[in-house]
């Protein structure tokens, strides 16, 4: 008996070697990830130490996400040829669901490791992430590329007046319509302005259909066009920050959607949309005259039975949409600073284009070629017509949180709430937002 | 003081049996714990941290701006509402459902078996298939309150006010109960048969053994499944934001799930922490009043 | 009424109300397993709750896929590794405490308790610098670590109630007829507090399997995931395989069952011996 004592004994300690044992060796992988958090001053400095001509070597680590792993994978294909240009080089790409990316990399950055590229949301993510202090700045390289992108995306990283982010692909907010409720409602094309779309939506309930699908869960998306088609800015970032909400254009837009809710042009099963899925199910059944998403859309929509098609968000003053996309940027901790930008510099150069293509995606180049992006993938014709009238979000830090605020505004007014009272209430908690960070 | 020393040397293997388990708590408990709490006293907006004041010591600062939100004052309402309906009907429920085993019936084993189910489920799952089954167009339940005639149309019932609670308090409670069911149950075993016999031979009826008898006999366990389903449902982070994310309205929301959303959408660590050091607060000054409460009764 | 009457209807009220019991918590298992076997089509259709046509289509993507075997296998080693590693310290704590007369020994049990009670956000931001300090983010080793955290104060309550539960006059007995201290541990106590060991190993090792929200914030590569994540990769950016999650769901629960099988017996036991006294 005393020997079995022994052997628990032993078996504890040798377990707990066990766990120290892999730690070091999961320390001393090649894959660079785990790399122990450096300041930003020793990273800038040993790039600079690095002669410009000397061959890349190094491993780096792409977090990107998981719907770039198809089974034919251009981004695959394209990094091999990258490490065969570079071959002291070695990439390793890891897909991460898009729901996770950004806790994930926060997360790992913020633990002193991640990836050495990863792929940001262009709503916020990246100026948040520079804010937090985990990305590297890119304003040297990216001021030699600059003009070779459209301004929206590139703004869209910027911290403190410097890059931290360099533009991949971009996509823009399109309305499916639904061919069959439309034309047994009486109505001939799709609505162009305001007016046609809230009586498009006043008819097809009538009927019994449902009016507008939008994403229930995050319906800021949906509520920005329509105040920029208003002309307001939302929030004014000409001068600090400050809230355009209850300027007249904010109201007007406001208002009518306000009135958009009043006329139960939001089926009852909105309330259920938690995820794009959920959004896309009641437009897949055919019971929904509209549906409010951008071009991915397209690739849940394919295989239904749906005689859809797709039209420019409806205008207001003025035509607009709101623009989205992800963005490239280099994480603090990286070790290889000089891989990680070629790699960034590779993965969004003209040449590179293709890969985007692969996945049905519109580069963020100004140079891309978007007759070939029609005729690969017809149904991005209304979005690339929309590029030009595509307004990014409002720039500021802690957009999630601002989001969020305006999100739940709407949804309380779509559950019954008084629209004024609602937006003077938001209003106020923007503005105290606001004063929090720029005041 | 002799006598101390003189116990202390004699029960040295005792306290090096207790030591190993000592360090790894206060190593891998309790410092997090100090650490995390701290922040609460601290500035800590990561979207911030280029500012000068960042990680500088802030007093009360996070709780009272806290405090002043309505969103926090409602998710403490909410807490309350979320912990006495899971802990109050968990608890009966359990109880009437051990006594229900207790009995000698055929099939004891299936019926047991089955009502633990729920608490094999992995409740990432749980809370996903539910939502499922509240689903307005695909959900059973809105299928049967429409076939049944009690709704003319399929209602969003995760998606308004009035139902969003109960409906995620079901699920919570279809998770919870078989955990303490298993508790009350063991405790039943226990209760001493010829007692109970001569009780029902002296003309007590079901009521009266139960709780004359019974009762004071499971009090120990009841009482220590009802602490640890405050614990549980008050840190029941999945059921919530699985299910509501805290919507409709806020009307979902508990402390927890604030937290959360204070840390990971609105990057400010200073007021997560100090929301979670009041939930802390608050289990410890209900767990108290339990134990002193089993302890007068012993 | 005679008593016998009486005892048959009580007995038919108590099978009608186990009967919806089992029913109550059977049907959201009985959807998981029917979702598993339908196509995608088929979830969002209101006509297919009950499935037309089945299909093992998921079953085979989701274990042909080497992936999810592999988020098996971590979550296998995460769960068992820890459940070991908090029971020896537990069941020696456990005895310790009990057979010794240690000062504070209350005032210990006492403060574990105060240790579960922590909400594990707040503590999401000390272990992110615990784990870059010790280099472990982004491991299992690290995983395990912080599963170690909030699992041992429990386990070690859990054991320090069934110690007490245990009469000391059996070991005494066992002592008097000859044997050595260790040598009543093993041939006594511990045959006693089987049930007890077992019932708390189950709930350690549940608590592991099931754990989403350290995996989720700790875990980016793949390589690494655990079957929580796994299940939830299905979630997909745009639209999420229901039918594969599933699907995954089920083959999850195939060891937490047959574990739950196993220990079905010593679980009323062993929770009895420890529930009398509290």
């Amino acid at each position: 008996m005393k020997k079995l004592l022994a052997v628990l004994l032993t078996g504890c300690m040798a377990l707990s070697m066990a766990a120290c044992g892999s730690s070091a060796a999961d320390s001393k992988a090649p894959d660079s990830s785990e790399a122990p958090a450096s300041s930003e001053a020793e990273v800038s400095a040993e790039s600079e130490a690095e002669a410009e001509d000397e061959t890349l070597s190094g491993d780096i680590s792409f977090m990107v996400l998981d719907s770039f792993n198809k089974d034919t994978n251009p981004l695959q294909d394209a990094t091999d040829a990258f490490m065969e240009a570079n071959p002291g080089v070695n990439v390793t790409i890891e897909y991460v669901s898009a729901n996770d990316i950004r806790e994930k990399f926060s997360t790992a950055a913020r633990g002193g490791a991640g990836p050495d590229v990863v792929a940001l949301d262009s709503a916020g993510w990246a100026v948040d992430s520079a804010a937090s202090g985990l990305l590297a700045p890119l304003d040297e390289q990216v001021a030699g590329i600059a003009d070779q992108f459209y301004s929206a995306p590139l703004a869209s990283g910027m911290f403190n007046g410097s890059y931290y982010a360099v533009p991949w692909y971009m996509n823009n907010e399109g309305m499916y319509y639904n061919k069959t409720i439309l034309d047994e409602c009486g109505i001939e094309a799709p609505p162009a302005t305001w007016d046609e779309l809230l009586d498009a939506c006043e008819k097809v309930v009538a009927k019994g259909y449902g009016g507008i699908m939008m994403p229930y869960y995050f319906p800021s998306y949906y509520i920005y066009p329509f105040f920029y088609q208003a002309d307001c800015p939302i929030i004014d970032t000409t001068s600090t920050p400050t809230s355009a909400l209850t300027t007249d254009e904010g109201k007007e837009a406001w208002a009518y959607l306000a009135k958009l809710a009043e006329i139960g042009a939001y089926p009852e099963a909105i309330k259920d949309a938690s995820s794009w899925d959920s959004t896309y199910a009641p437009f897949l059944q055919g019971q929904c005259a509209f549906l409010f998403c951008g071009d991915w859309a397209y690739w849940s929509l394919m295989d239904s039975d749906v005689d859809y098609g797709i039209a420019p968000m409806p205008a207001g003053k003025k035509a607009a949409t709101l623009m989205g996309g992800y963005t490239l940027s280099i994480n603090a901790n990286t070790k290889n600073y000089d891989a990680a930008w070629a790699y960034i510099e590779y993965l969004t150069a003209a040449e590179q284009n293709y890969v985007l293509q692969g996945y049905g995606r519109i580069s963020a180049r100004k140079d891309s070629d978007t007759a070939a992006i029609i005729e690969a993938t017809p149904h991005e014709e209304q979005f690339i017509a929309q590029l030009d009238s595509s307004c990014a979000r409002p720039a500021i830090i802690n957009q999630a949180e601002f989001d969020e605020m305006v999100s739940e505004a709407y949804r309380q007014v779509i559950l019954g709430a008084d629209p004024d009272q609602t937006l003077e209430d938001l209003n106020t908690k923007v503005e105290t937002f606001l004063a929090e960070f720029y005041g | 003081m002799k006598r101390d020393k003189w116990e202390l040397k004699k029960n040295w293997r005792g306290y090096l049996l207790v030591f190993p388990a000592c360090v790894a708590v206060i190593l891998v408990s309790i410092y997090p714990m100090i650490y995390g709490s701290v922040i609460a006293f601290k500035n800590y907006v990561l979207t911030k941290s280029f500012m000068p004041d960042f990680g500088q010591f802030a007093g009360l600062k996070n709780f009272i701006s806290v405090m002043a939100k309505p969103e926090f004052r409602q998710a403490c309402m909410n807490t309350v509402f979320w912990t006495v309906t899971n802990v109050v009907v968990q608890v009966i429920l359990a109880t009437l459902i051990a006594l229900a085993l207790n009995r000698n019936i055929r099939c004891k084993s299936f019926f047991r078996t089955t009502a633990l189910i729920p608490w094999a489920v992995p409740s990432v799952i749980a809370a996903m298939t539910f939502r499922f089954l509240y689903d307005t167009n695909v959900g059973i339940v809105n299928v049967i309150l429409v076939k049944l005639g009690i709704l003319d149309q399929p209602m969003s019932i995760l998606g308004n006010i009035e139902t969003a609670r109960w409906a995620v308090v079901l699920e919570s409670i279809w998770k919870g109960t078989p955990f303490v069911m298993i508790f009350i149950l063991a405790a039943l075993q226990s209760v001493p048969k010829d007692t109970l016999e001569s009780a029902v031979v002296d003309g007590a009826n079901a009521f009266q053994s139960f709780f004359r008898i019974v009762l004071p006999h499971i009090k120990g366990s009841v009482g220590i499944a009802t602490i640890l389903t405050t614990i549980g449902t008050i840190n029941n982070f999945n059921a919530v934001w699985l299910m509501t994310m805290g919507g409709p309205s806020n009307s979902t929301e508990i402390m927890f799930t604030y937290a959360y959303r204070r840390a990971f959408n609105g990057n400010d660590f200073g007021e997560a922490a100090a929301v979670s050091v009041m939930m802390f607060i608050l289990i410890a000054v209900l767990t108290s009043f339990y134990v002193k409460l089993m302890g007068e009764e012993n | 009424m005679t008593r016998r009457t009486k005892k048959k209807i009580l007995d038919v009220v108590v099978y009608i109300f186990l009967s919806c019991v089992s029913l109550v918590s059977l049907i959201p298992l009985i959807y998981v397993v029917l979702t598993s076997l339908k196509t995608y089509d088929q979830v969002y259709d209101v006509n297919e709750i009950i499935p037309t046509t089945v299909t093992l289509a998921n079953y085979i993507t989701v274990v042909g896929k080497a992936n999810f075997m592999m988020y098996f296998k971590n979550s296998v080693i995460v769960a068992v590794c820890t459940t070991l590693v908090c029971m020896i310290l537990s069941v020696a704590a456990g005895y310790g405490m009990t057979r010794y007369r240690l000062l504070g020994a209350k005032k210990l049990k006492t403060g574990i308790l105060y240790t579960r009670m922590f909400p594990a956000i707040l503590l999401a931001l000390p272990y992110y610098v615990i784990m870059r300090n010790l280099h472990l983010g982004d491991s299992l080793p690290g995983l395990m670590l912080i599963y170690c955290s909030f699992t041992i104060p429990f386990t070690i309550w859990n054991m320090q109630t069934f110690f007490m539960q245990i009469p000391w006059e059996l070991e005494d007995a066992a002592r008097i007829d000859g044997c050595t201290r260790t040598q009543a541990l093993f041939r006594v106590i511990m045959p006693l507090a089987r049930p007890g060991i077992i019932a708390t190993a189950l709930f350690s090792f549940m608590t592991c399997w099931d754990e989403y929200m350290f995996a989720n914030l700790f875990i980016s590569s793949d390589s690494k995931k655990t079957i929580s994540l796994g299940i939830r990769s299905f979630v997909g950016e745009y639209s999420t395989d229901w039918g594969c999650m599933m699907a995954a769901t089920v083959i999850a629960m195939l060891p937490v069952i047959i574990f739950f099988l196993y220990a079905q017996k010593n679980l009323v036991s062993g929770l009895s011996a420890g529930a009398v006294k509290g």
